[in-house]
């Protein structure tokens, strides 16, 4: 008995040892935040961690945009991811610095024949202006069935922002709140006269196809529709730092807005190198 | 019926004397400082809840309780964004919320009582013994259940036939400018709930109905009842406690759901109008546990971080309440059993 104990006393010890030296030579950077970020962010991470041959890793976690920002103040994350802007609520002293331009997709039913709206008419639809879809040309569609997001959602504050004038502007109250971009699609997919807004990203793959993405003002929202400037639709991601970026987390911010960063970023969506002023402007 | 003449424990042999003494009071102190421990983790809890959420009852007073002209999602998002000149919003009217929770717990109680009582006396005392040893098992998994698999189940199989078939188009054209009917309404949320609930409630039933003593039964027999009379006069009288506690236990369960309410009750914090007839059902709530899901993801705001906090100080109080009621309720009903 006594000997069994000493021999895993020893083991770990030796592990100890091990992983012990091991981390002494491994730099970690903790990110975290947006959901919307995630995949992208875990993708950087696994190209950064190749590039500098394992000697920085970097962590990503979700727990949504708000989560990022409030992190990155409080020092749980050394970087915050976040895809909605400034607002209110965020605390202060943080630099948000841009890394994609990621578009907003106004999506409907298959089975919808409309072929396309205006900014306008969608912002009549989400303010309850506008809730029968004979008045937008489709005589036998009904009630228009709009649903929304949660007032927290990041996702809602960038719709409002662009296509009902600001970021506080409320979407009318007459459109079910869900909880994700995943729930808002897949409500349109099983409702012939639903309409919704979602990311980008949830307008591709098998998922997109279950929905219609409308162009809006005659441009259909592409990434190079977005890149050539036609498409305007769109909102920053950002990776917020308490204060300026420095050292080891400098150096990872200025990777991921060069080349190689845009690399693993245009599978996502636009790599952005500008400002912050020149995303909210 | 075999009757014990011994000590159903038997006496541990004395052969260690003091060390044995030393090591049940090690045992006893370990106990009391865990037992210790998990009350004061609960006070805590109790403490910080109520010190968070306190702002938002203080700030609105009475009218928290109350419906405000401003619709409970606009308040939350207010509260989350500020109000639209860019100031901090505090006020709330969380009487949807409160509403919401009523209607789908209430409606779930109502409509599962009698449909797990009488599955109940089926499986205990009806069923083929096969029958009921197939089914125990199956009402066991159903009951431990996770919620979120029962709120899949209702958004992706019982919202679109709601929809289809339930609302017809004209209605929701005349009522859309106020509300989008979908699926998700009130009704699923009663169904969502008591397909939830019924199960906990037929194995606590039947597990009670089981225990009833076979010479109080027999009695009844032999006195001349036929078998409906005798479950009626003397089972469910027996198990009136059990009755008790296990709607208790079910109304818990249902006040707390967050994740299946969610997603089954049309994520509107709407007030269904009672002139709407049967659309009554048919329109949207939002229950407090759910609201304070949907909205979690916006704690680093103060104002909404507290008006969910007071959220979660009536769904404390609430269960407390039930808990202690239920205790008091069903002792009552054991004396009562007991002097009869």
């Amino acid at each position: 008995m006594k000997k069994q104990l000493i021999i895993l006393a020893a083991t770990m010890a030796v592990l100890l040892a091990v992983t012990g030296t091991a981390s002494a030579q491994v730099t970690k950077i903790v990110t975290g935040g947006s959901t919307g970020l995630q995949i992208l962010g875990s993708a950087l991470a696994a190209q950064y961690g190749k590039d500098t041959k394992g000697k920085v890793r970097v962590t990503v976690s979700g727990g949504g945009s708000g989560a990022g920002q409030t992190g990155a103040a409080n020092g749980t994350f050394q970087i915050g991811n976040s895809s909605s802007d400034k607002s209110s609520s965020t605390p202060a002293g943080l630099t948000f610095t841009p890394i994609t331009k990621e578009p907003f997709a106004i999506v409907v039913n298959p089975a919808n024949p409309i072929k396309g709206l205006t900014g306008a008419q969608v912002k009549q639809i989400f303010l309850g202006q506008v809730t029968n879809w004979k008045d937008l040309g489709w005589a036998q569609g009904g009630a228009i069935k709009c649903f929304s997001r949660v007032a927290t959602s990041g996702t809602r504050q960038s719709f409002q922002k662009l296509f009902l004038g600001s970021i506080s502007t409320p979407v009318s109250n007459s459109c079910p709140a869900l909880a994700s971009n995943a729930l808002d699609r897949s409500a349109v997919a099983n409702s012939k006269s639903g309409i919704a807004f979602v990311t980008y990203a949830y307008t591709v793959g098998s998922g997109g196809a279950t929905v219609k993405t409308l162009p809006i003002d005659g441009v259909t929202p592409t990434l190079q529709n977005v890149v050539s400037n036609k498409y305007r639709y769109w909102n920053c991601q950002y990776l917020v730092t308490k204060g300026e970026p420095a050292g080891d987390v400098k150096t990872y911010i200025d990777w991921v807005r060069g080349s190689k960063g845009a690399a693993v970023i245009k599978t996502y969506a636009v790599p952005f190198s500008g400002t912050y002023d020149q995303c909210v402007s | 019926m075999a009757t014990f003449t011994r000590p159903l424990v038997e006496p541990r042999p004395q052969s260690g004397g003091a060390s044995a003494t030393r090591a049940d009071g090690i045992f006893r102190a370990v106990l009391i400082a865990i037992s210790a421990f998990m009350l004061i983790v609960i006070a805590a809890i109790t403490v910080f809840v109520f010190y968070v959420g306190w702002p938002s009852f203080s700030a609105n007073g009475l009218s928290w309780f109350g419906s405000g002209d401003t619709p409970l999602d606009v308040e939350l998002g207010y509260s989350f964004l500020g109000d639209p000149e860019g100031g901090r919003y505090t006020t709330l009217n969380a009487w949807p919320a409160l509403l919401g929770t009523l209607l789908t717990t209430g409606g779930a109680l109502l409509l599962s009582f009698p449909f797990a009582l009488l599955a109940a006396i089926f499986i205990a005392e009806l069923a083929p013994k096969r029958l009921a040893a197939f089914l125990d098992p199956i009402v066991s998994v159903l009951a431990a259940t996770p919620s979120v698999i029962y709120g899949l189940f209702a958004i992706l199989v019982l919202a679109p036939l709601i929809e289809q078939n339930l609302i017809p188009q004209d209605k929701a054209e005349q009522i859309s400018p106020v509300v989008t009917l979908t699926g998700a309404n009130v009704l699923l949320g009663i169904l969502v709930l008591t397909l939830m609930i019924a199960p906990l409630m037929i194995a606590i039933f039947a597990d009670a109905l089981r225990a009833v003593p076979v010479k109080w039964k027999e009695g009844a027999i032999a006195l001349g009842c036929d078998e409906w009379r005798m479950t009626r006069r003397v089972s469910i009288r027996a198990i009136r406690p059990a009755l008790v506690a296990g709607t208790t236990l079910a109304m818990g369960r249902a006040v707390g759901e967050a994740i299946a309410l969610s997603m089954a009750t049309g994520s509107i914090a709407f007030i269904p109008n009672p002139l709407d007839g049967y659309f009554f059902f048919l329109e949207p709530v939002r229950s407090l546990a759910s609201s304070i899901v949907d909205y979690s993801e916006g704690f680093e705001s103060p104002e909404l971080k507290a008006n969910l906090f007071a959220f979660g100080v009536i769904l404390l109080i609430t269960t407390a309440a039930l808990t202690i009621g239920a205790k008091i309720a069903s002792r009552a009903a054991e004396k009562k059993l007991g002097g009869s």
